[in-house]
């Protein structure tokens, strides 16, 4: 390891051996931003009141397992449940029914932005750490477009939709077609997600990979591409997708294009390959057009570690 | 050599797991008889639902297109096994999940543990991949990395010259079978978090195995294991949080390379090739973030990885020649870095303002050595020669900048602008800096409440600082050959890679929703990206758009209809080897691939929320169209057009469930597919046949299959 690289790392690990010693000051929402009624207001305490009106929602909230959670590690009850995402409820528990509505914080009218910000006074952590400054926080995505909390929809993760994918192709519906293809991952089979990739509260890779690049990503499961080998191949060292649409494809498997044809868009000097494969090709059972085309030979195309691998055939 | 027989260990491992999923989940949710916290004392007990039931499958043919994914077959039945545990006692709890018990792509999850204080949790997923069900070969011993011919096959110098008379039915399929095991401990704003995962692959796939121009497809045993470690401590604190994360990968190939006995006369009569060698990766992993008030954060990510792989070399082929190897192994390793920085500010509500820097290297220090090869087991080279190379170690840096600001110009609707540049940096290849400037501007607004409205466009444009093909050619061969060739195949300056070529792109794209009435929603989305390479040797244009229609009515609380259309497009321009003086080489290509993809469903509640129903209907269409023309020199005789490559699926689903009591439910399902595929490269071309002179199939043609599928279960609810 260069000595530049042994900094690097020392770094690294000496840094968070240092910030746990470091006692941060809280800091909560300030609720007359969100509404100008509740300057000053009171909390509610324990006081069951909120059950008189909204009965149902609440039943159905405490049956959560978020509820139970947020419960048991926090330990408050009644209103003071309620006020962590909705404001203090003193005002709106006094107030006439007339003007109720206006007196506590309620997601209907709230924007994108503050509704984030409720959540993220929990959980602005993990995953969520970079969820300012995400491409969905920058598209006014919030935290309710695929998330509900007052009930259990999902079986995981509190999604608004059972299927997480579905989730996602509310606004992403090309991936709705494209998952359709014949050439897929499992997704419609429910064995991945988009999740299983990506990271929608703002992952380090492009298109919010849940990795920093999209190799990182796809080594995740393809352990065995990751080498290093001998005999590297370029655009596979750098993206997988600059040959796979991992979202679905006409092309087994997942190709973007169909071999010889995509080989041809980086190859087209030297020997046979640059042949023009046509329509005769298949009168005259040409193996480089027909079966795996290319790869009927060289199939160590994710690089080699053959000493006689320089062609990728070994 | 190290190889097994396809890996049964994933069996026994099945048997181990549920047992030590349950001792789990019983080691870390009783003793709390000592707890007094009478807060969850209400929601004690078991409750959720399982589900119990039959099925079987009817397949026209035997294809292994539907089970894809499931593992279903031609025939197979189905035992229905689904459960949504939960079994809570005060502030402990256990959540069981299972799905498809009784399929091949079964899951079970479990979670136990005290709420907001630590958990253990474990699962354990199977995944298999059908590829093919009528497939053959003319190789034994399938399942390992020896394929020999039998006494009865004759070599050719073509197909059509073997004498075949044994052929070995075989199914190819893969299965990944993934347990995962971890443990998880809060220490108020701190946690700590480790995960293991072990995963499984094994099976037989399809392989192509060269013997000098000639090709063969061969059964290839996969047996491979990874284990993976993680280990995670976190600082959560309300305004700067921070994590570090280890995380190692260990990835196992006990076929190491499959020795295979060549078919072909004039050919090496034993080929070897070599299958992906064992790797490890580490990878330590700083983030963290700091609210700077309400108004302003900073957020960023620090990492270090490094893959090493050092398995030893296989010799040059199967015979001798390994005193010529330059050393023993690739000793292969790349290290990675990765810092990205950036800073988020609302300095006033109606200004958003972000920027982001992101700086990602590879630095790979695997020795530069001249390696003499002996071409397709064979054909021994000299040091001077065509086939004597260099390796090249490849390596880059990109560095990544993002500047986004978005205003509130008036009522609930936002204007954004923003810029991106990407620079890379490479070794050893043509282009060694490409740099690509982004121009984005867009438009989201929700002025009218029935109707929001978001649009974006963005100009790219990257620029390459050269194209030196004959520094590529040069960094590959040995200085003597130079000497005596200092141009040659890949050299062709006129030529430029894909993915470094100069590049216009524009990206347009927006989206319509609309809401007239309270009970109907009506969506339209459009995306193009168009990319302008310029005129050249290879590609020069792609095009790619979709457009999708999405409508919803909702009549009633209890009922619900919906229907999409998707139109999907991609074309593309390339200029054949245009500018080498061979005329037969001259043309041009044209890529024409539309996709139509319709869907339309309903959903209903009826009987008093007795009876649930849902239906849907998708189809799906995909045609691609190769064409050529010739180019400025005619070639000889017009280029002939290629067939379309298409495929279409119909889809059609139904599912009821009927609340037979409050506790107990009746539930049916239905699915019924027509799929149909045609694919030139396979179509009508048998299986270890002399249908192609230089190349032996493995993998039959057959895709298309008409499918149902009915389910009949049961399902208990368990609690209130």
């Amino acid at each position: 390891m260069s000595p530049k690289l042994k900094y690097f790392v020392s770094i690294l690990i000496a840094i968070p051996l240092l910030l746990p010693l470091t006692a941060f000051a809280g800091k909560r929402v300030d609720w007359s931003t969100f509404n100008p009624n509740l300057k000053g207001a009171a909390s509610a305490g324990k006081s069951t009141e909120c059950k008189d009106c909204h009965d149902d929602y609440i039943k159905s909230f405490e049956d959560t397992r978020h509820a139970k959670t947020y419960k048991a590690k926090f330990g408050r009850e009644g209103a003071e449940s309620c006020e962590v995402c909705h404001g203090p409820a003193g005002n709106h528990l006094k107030a006439k029914d007339k003007e109720k509505p206006d007196t506590i914080v309620s997601f209907k009218n709230i924007s994108s932005k503050q509704k984030s910000r409720i959540c993220l006074q929990c959980h602005e952590k993990g995953e969520q750490m970079h969820w300012r400054g995400s491409p969905h926080e920058k598209a006014d995505i919030n935290c309710t477009n695929c998330h509900y909390v007052m009930s259990r929809k999902s079986k995981r993760k509190m999604f608004v939709k059972a299927d997480s994918k579905m989730v996602c192709f509310q606004c992403h519906r090309d991936k709705r077609a494209k998952i359709l293809r014949t050439s897929h991952m499992p997704l419609r089979e429910g064995k991945m997600d988009c999740a299983s990739c990506h990271n929608p509260h703002g992952g380090p890779g492009p298109s919010m990979m849940k990795l920093a690049t999209v190799n990182e990503t796809c080594y995740m499961c393809h352990q065995e591409k990751r080498g290093p080998v001998l005999w590297e191949h370029a655009p596979v060292r750098e993206n997988c997708s600059n040959c796979h649409d991992p979202h679905g494809s006409n092309f087994s498997p997942m190709l973007i294009r169909k071999p010889p044809y995509l080989c041809q868009e980086c190859h087209l000097d030297g020997g046979h390959v640059p042949s023009l494969y046509d329509g005769s090709s298949i009168a005259g059972n040409d193996e480089k057009l027909l079966g795996k085309a290319c790869l009927n030979c060289h199939s160590a195309i994710h690089g080699s570690n053959h000493p006689s691998g320089f062609r990728l055939l070994r | 050599m190290k190889h097994t027989q396809k890996n049964h260990l994933s069996g026994r491992f099945h048997f181990a797991l549920v047992p030590a999923l349950l001792l789990l989940g019983a080691l870390a949710s009783p003793a709390y008889s000592e707890d007094k916290d009478k807060r969850m004392a209400e929601e004690d007990g078991v409750s959720g639902t399982f589900s119990i039931g039959a099925g079987g499958v009817g397949l026209d043919r035997d294809s292994f297109k539907f089970g894809e994914y499931s593992g279903l077959e031609k025939g197979d039945g189905i035992f229905v096994g689904d459960a949504d545990i939960a079994y809570n006692r005060k502030s402990y709890y256990m959540n069981f999940f299972s799905t498809n018990l009784g399929l091949e792509n079964r899951s079970i999850y479990l979670e136990s543990g005290k709420r907001g204080d630590y958990n253990f949790f474990a699962g354990f997923d199977q995944t298999p991949h059908l590829l093919s069900n009528n497939s053959q070969t003319v190789y034994h011993g399938t399942g390992t990395s020896n394929l020999t011919l039998p006494s009865s096959f004759t070599a050719g110098g073509q197909t059509t010259n073997m004498t075949i008379l044994e052929r070995n039915s075989l199914e190819l399929q893969t299965e990944r079978d993934t347990a995962t095991f971890g443990f998880f401990k809060s220490f108020g704003e701190n946690d700590f978090t480790v995960t293991y995962k072990r995963e499984d692959k094994d099976g037989i796939r399809p392989l192509g195995m060269s013997f000098n121009q000639r090709s063969v497809i061969i059964p290839e045993t996969l047996d491979q294991d990874v284990n993976e470690l993680s280990m995670t401590f976190a600082h959560n604190g309300e305004d700067r949080q921070i994590k570090f994360q280890y995380f190692l990968s260990l990835f196992d190939n006990r076929v190491e390379a499959l020795k295979v006995d060549g078919p072909f006369t004039g050919q090496a009569s034993v080929g070897l090739i070599s299958r992906a060698p064992d790797n490890r990766y580490h990878r330590l992993s700083l983030s963290g973030g700091w609210n700077l008030g309400e108004t302003t954060r900073i957020s960023g990510m620090a990492e270090y990885g490094v893959m090493l792989q050092d398995d030893n070399f296989f010799p040059y082929a199967t015979i001798a020649h390994t005193a010529r190897l330059p050393r023993n192994s690739a000793d292969a390793r790349i290290h990675t870095t990765h810092v990205m920085f950036n800073v988020d500010s609302r300095p006033i509500p109606e200004l958003s303002l972000n920027a982001k820097y992101k700086h990602y290297q590879t630095i790979n220090d695997i020795q530069r050595t001249l390696l003499i090869p002996v071409s397709v087991d064979n054909t021994l080279r000299a040091d001077d020669s065509a086939q004597a190379h260099y390796n090249t170690p490849l390596a880059y840096a990109q560095d990544n900048l993002q500047l986004d600001t978005s205003y509130r110009v008036f009522k609930a609707t936002t204007l954004k602008l923003g810029y991106e540049g990407d620079l890379w940096n490479r070794s050893f290849r043509e282009a060694e800096t490409t740099m690509e400037n982004t121009f984005k501007a867009g438009l989201r607004s929700n002025y009218f409440s029935f109707a929001s409205t978001n649009l974006k466009f963005s100009y790219g444009r990257k620029i390459q600082d050269k194209n030196d093909m004959a520094q590529t050619f040069r960094n590959l061969h040995s200085p003597n050959y130079l000497s005596a060739n200092p141009e040659g195949s890949d050299s062709n300056p006129n030529l430029v890679r894909v993915d470094v070529k100069n590049r216009e792109r524009i990206n347009v794209g927006g989206n319509i929703n609309f809401t007239p009435i309270g009970n109907f929603a009506a969506g339209v989305s459009y995306n193009l990206r168009e990319d302008d390479y310029g005129h050249g040797l290879g590609v020069e244009y792609v095009n790619n758009q979709n457009a999708t229609l999405d409508v919803n009515y909702t009549p009633s609380d209890r009922v619900s209809y919906y229907g999409f259309y998707t139109y999907g497009r991609q074309r593309l321009e390339q200029a054949g080897a245009e500018s080498v003086t061979d005329a037969t080489r001259d043309y041009w290509r044209d890529e024409n691939d539309v996709s139509h993809t319709f869907g339309v469903g309903a959903n209903g509640r009826l009987l008093k929320n007795k009876l649930d129903l849902s239906t849907e209907y998708t189809y799906t269409q995909s045609v691609t169209d190769i064409t050529f023309t010739h180019g400025g020199a005619a070639v000889a005789g017009d280029p002939t057009a290629l067939p379309d490559l298409a495929n279409q699926r119909h889809r059609f689903e139904f599912k009821g469930d009927y609340k037979y009591t409050p506790k107990i439910s009746v539930g049916l399902k239905y699915i019924a597919e027509v799929y149909r595929d045609d694919n030139f490269a396979t179509d009508g071309f048998d299986p270890a046949s002399n249908n192609i002179a230089d190349l032996l199939l493995l993998d039959g043609s057959e895709q298309d299959y008409t499918a149902h599928l009915a389910l009949v279960f049961l399902t208990y609810k368990i609690g209130n």
